[in-house]
């Protein structure tokens, strides 16, 4: 092997050896997005249950029903936000990534718009 | 097989590793998207229906209902403003809305930027009602990110 066929193997190595990193990388990126999509479905699965039960099929929760809210598992945490009278109703551990649904509070004969935040794992 | 050849075998088996991997995400985290948005969609139509509205102490349902047989002017104007403000609360930041309804006799039509929209372009929700003077129609509610271009016809 003369001089110059040395330095062009040992470029390319060195070109080979950033593609494995870059994949590596990547892959790990790929894994923990994969891994977050994951928590997603079962938080969106866990939310739709939820308000189903809460409201049963009708967009609209009592008051009550969310006073006396335990939750167990499925998110890290839940945050009930009276949109119009700006209150809200916080359950479990947070965390900065999160999605959230449309509802209304009743209460007292009366509907407030309201969102609820489900915190993701 | 020589060693450049090896190593260039290599470096296309990453590219292709990682264009794969890319695609996969993605169709993946827009699924996602697109589940979440369909459910956001018909929760915020069924929960603006059952809102009760300070006109006449009904919900916006039985006022759409009572709206489309009239067609009164009066309670086209406050309902469009109420309706209006609760879709705004219900609102995504950075969505834009539209809610349409028509009968033989009366319309609903509401939107923040939009008036005309491509349905096929946008998330939508329906829900058929039956109207108190006996006609049967549907109410609308679409809604698409700002960053979408919609054209105004498919």
């Amino acid at each position: 092997m003369n001089i110059e066929d040395l330095i062009f193997t040992i470029l390319i190595s060195i070109l080979v050896g950033f593609f494995i990193v870059v994949l590596f990388t990547k892959e790990i990126e790929f894994a923990t997005t994969i891994e977050r999509i994951d928590s997603e479905i079962d938080a969106m699965s866990f939310a739709s249950d939820l308000m189903e039960n809460l409201s049963e099929f009708t967009g609209v929760i009592k008051k009550e029903k969310i006073d006396n809210l335990q939750i167990e598992t499925g998110c890290n945490g839940i945050i009930f936000v009276d949109l119009e009278r700006n209150v809200n109703w916080s359950f479990g551990n947070f965390s900065n990534h999160s999605f959230s649904l449309p509802f209304l509070i009743e209460e007292s004969d009366n509907t407030y718009a309201a969102k609820v935040i489900f915190l993701v794992k | 097989m020589s060693i450049i050849d090896l190593l260039f075998l290599i470096i296309i088996f990453s590219i292709l590793i990682l264009m794969i991997s890319y695609s996969y995400e993605k169709e993946l985290s827009e699924k996602v998207a697109d589940v979440y948005n369909n459910n956001y969609n018909q929760l915020m139509l069924i929960s603006l229906l059952s809102y009760k509205s300070k006109i006449l102490n009904r919900n916006f349902f039985e006022l759409i209902g009572i709206l489309l047989c009239t067609n009164d002017t009066f309670l086209s104007e406050n309902l469009n403003h109420e309706i209006n403000e609760i879709l705004m609360r219900f609102n995504k930041e950075n969505y834009n809305y539209i809610l349409y309804s028509q009968s033989k006799s009366g319309l609903i039509w509401i939107y923040n930027k939009q008036a005309k929209v491509c349905l096929k372009e946008i998330t939508l929700s329906s829900i058929d009602i039956e109207l108190p003077c006996s006609e049967k129609t549907q109410i609308l509610l679409g809604t698409w990110p700002n960053s979408l271009n919609v054209k105004e016809e498919c």
